[in-house]
């Protein structure tokens, strides 16, 4: 019996490693989800120049919702939903992608001028697509590496 | 990390291929599972069935947004013990690694020939008696 599932172990881990392979090639985020994506962190980064203070808590929400409603519509679109990273690659990516937006946004607020803020709007927008790209193909890599045979 | 254990509801080829594609993500639609299987639905459905049984996957449709699709994702249950699998499947092909590599090996009783660990499961001792070389990891 032992030997029988020993035999069959590393076709097994075959399967799993091409199942994992389809379900890679089936990730492709859609076109307009990273540029949609850009826009609402921009506008958030652009507030934090606005003299008045009451547009960010509107702002704020606006990010929010926006990106469940972009996640919801992606998850429609693909039908698949991951929700966290799937390895060392994307979850780096991830945190890239999270630290840059903070910072850049951080220093809009701290700024308080409205041409830095355009600035680091603009910055962020292309940063946010270019990073999201990025991200998809590291969890495809991520995907496509985990679960086969032992090295 | 869980422990190794053979499960042999996931083992079925379709189930762990399906437990594949559902463990990295937070849930799929059952069209998509379906496509990338390439089977059809009643094919899906049945070992759908099996895993949900076992306590392994859960299936939601929700209502009110047009057309109602079904949603498949694995239970914390079902991700464990599909991780759990996997370790033991990984176990079980270095073991066969490990029994295959020892033909570049010296020869047992000649100098350099290495003693297997004792208590180790996945280098029993050979019906010869003499102990089995393991290959330098």
């Amino acid at each position: 019996m032992e030997s029988h599932k020993q035999a069959n172990a590393g076709l097994s881990l075959d399967e799993v490693a091409r199942a994992r392979a389809a379900l890679a090639d089936r990730l492709v985020t859609p076109w307009w989800y990273h540029p949609l994506l850009g826009l609402l962190v921009a506008q958030h980064a652009l507030v934090q120049g606005v003299d008045n203070r009451n547009w960010t808590l509107p702002s704020a929400l606006v990010l929010l919702g926006g990106c469940v409603a972009l996640v919801m519509a992606c998850r429609r679109v693909t039908g698949l939903s991951v929700a966290t990273p799937a390895g060392a690659r994307s979850r780096g990516v991830l945190a890239l992608r999270m630290l840059v937006a903070l910072v850049f946004i951080w220093a809009a607020a701290l700024a308080g001028d409205l041409r830095v803020a355009a600035a680091a709007a603009a910055f962020l927008f292309v940063a946010t697509v270019v990073l999201g790209r990025r991200y998809d193909d590291a969890l495809r890599h991520d995907l496509r590496d985990a679960g086969g045979r032992p090295a | 990390m869980p422990r190794p254990v053979f499960d042999e509801i996931i083992h079925a080829p379709h189930r762990l291929r399906i437990c594949a594609m559902l463990a990295p993500v937070s849930d799929t639609e059952f069209a998509t599972l379906r496509d990338t299987l390439g089977v059809a639905d009643s094919v899906v459905s049945k070992h759908l069935r099996v895993l949900q049984d076992a306590g392994y996957v859960t299936l939601t449709k929700p209502t009110g947004s047009g057309r109602v699709r079904t949603w498949v994702s694995l239970t914390p249950a079902g991700r464990k013990a599909f991780r759990a699998h996997v370790l033991e499947l990984q176990r079980l092909a270095a073991a066969v690694t490990a029994t295959a590599a020892p033909t570049s090996a010296p020869a047992p009783g000649t100098t350099g020939a290495r003693t297997a660990t004792p208590g180790s499961t996945s280098s029993p001792t050979p019906r010869s008696g003499r102990p089995r070389t393991s290959p330098a990891r």
